[in-house]
């Protein structure tokens, strides 16, 4: 038996953070640090700006804090240290590496579902606020971080984002696509694909979502484990 | 866990999970309870709450035992709201899992409809 199927499945939690922006920190620090799965190791990759982040994190126990090299903005530092953790979870031969963002706070027994799920790229499932209008009112509803993709072979694709409707009631299900911000990916899956740095973010994971095509891997998500968005803006439903 | 769209105030109208709870245990202690809104049910998890709706709960065979579904003529409500408050004077402990989500087929109620509960 393998030991992602005994519950000892060596797993490489990587956040990413910036103390520039410390007020979801406390929040994202103990989630990580509350995950119920025993066999981890938490390294998180600061993109902030001031140098002396390590004095920031002083205080915290059983992570550990680094920084990639810098880059000319933020959404490519993400896209940086998400790579470094592919090839850290490489190097260090982790079964899993767990990639989330520090607007992301994990349900404790995140881990756990997403390895019973059987899939080997499992990204988490938050929401994002939408508002539409509604004659003289304005309704707020709830989007979810997934997408599928309508046309045929990959190259001229329409990207849909789906309703709140979609992922009820909770099951495991696949998509053809995610936004990044928290996802899990097996290590026979970290040679296979690469992090890649698009001008438009979503981009980046449309990129992302055609490698795992390419490969035949299916996306799979487990709505019964949602996480909490803390970035969650409002924008409009259709745009 | 399931979720109505529910007014929020004149100009908004926002989908809401079916339950009510307190903030922080000062406001459980003097029980005020209220809505706390879609995004600050997750991460999924286990929550006790205050009173929750009738669409979807499981019931143990001793709170069946103890407490029975009812309505009041004088009061424009539903047995939830009876259930609940029931619950809390006989010191049951009503819980929600925010990982079961459930998909509601819901419709507002239209107003005269209303009018005759």
């Amino acid at each position: 038996m393998s030991a992602e199927k005994t519950g000892d499945a060596k797993i490489l939690v990587g956040g990413i953070i910036n103390c520039d922006r410390n007020f979801q920190l406390a929040q994202f620090i103990r989630s990580v640090k509350g995950l119920s799965h025993k066999n981890k190791k938490i390294v998180c990759i600061d993109n902030g700006s001031i140098k002396e982040f390590q004095r920031f994190y002083r205080h915290i126990e059983g992570i550990q804090f680094e920084k990639v090299e810098s880059k000319s903005n933020e959404r490519e530092a993400i896209v940086a240290a998400r790579e470094y953790f592919r090839k850290k979870a490489i190097d260090e031969d982790y079964d899993w590496l767990l990639i989330v963002d520090q607007s992301i706070v994990l349900p404790e027994n995140f881990i756990t579902r997403a390895i019973a799920t059987g899939r080997k790229i499992i990204p988490g499932l938050y929401f994002e606020t939408a508002s539409t209008n509604n004659a003289n009112s304005k309704i707020i509803t709830y989007l979810p971080n997934l997408f599928s993709f309508s046309g045929n072979d990959g190259k001229n694709v329409t990207v849909s984002r789906l309703s709140i409707n979609d992922v009820l009631p909770s099951k495991t299900f696949e998509v053809d696509m995610a936004e990044l911000k928290v996802i899990m990916l097996h290590k026979s899956i970290l040679e296979k694909i690469g992090f890649v740095y698009q001008d438009n973010p979503l981009h980046g994971d449309i990129h992302f979502a055609m490698q795992c095509r390419k490969i035949q891997q299916k996306i799979a998500v487990d709505s019964g484990i949602v996480c909490r968005n803390n970035r969650a803006i409002v924008m409009d439903a259709f745009s | 866990m399931y979720a109505n769209l529910g007014p929020n105030n004149e100009t908004y109208t926002e989908l809401r999970p079916v339950f009510s709870t307190w903030i922080d245990e000062t406001q459980k202690e003097i029980r005020v309870v209220r809505n706390i809104g879609f995004q600050s049910v997750f991460p999924s998890r286990l929550m006790q709450i205050c009173s929750g709706g009738m669409g979807c709960v499981l019931i143990a065979k001793d709170v069946l035992e103890k407490i029975f579904f009812r309505v009041e003529p004088e009061f424009k409500t539903f047995d939830d709201v009876f259930f609940y408050e029931d619950c809390y004077t006989k010191g049951i402990e009503p819980w929600l899992d925010s990982g079961v989500l459930c998909l509601h087929h819901y419709k507002p109620w239209a107003k005269e409809l209303r009018a005759k509960v």
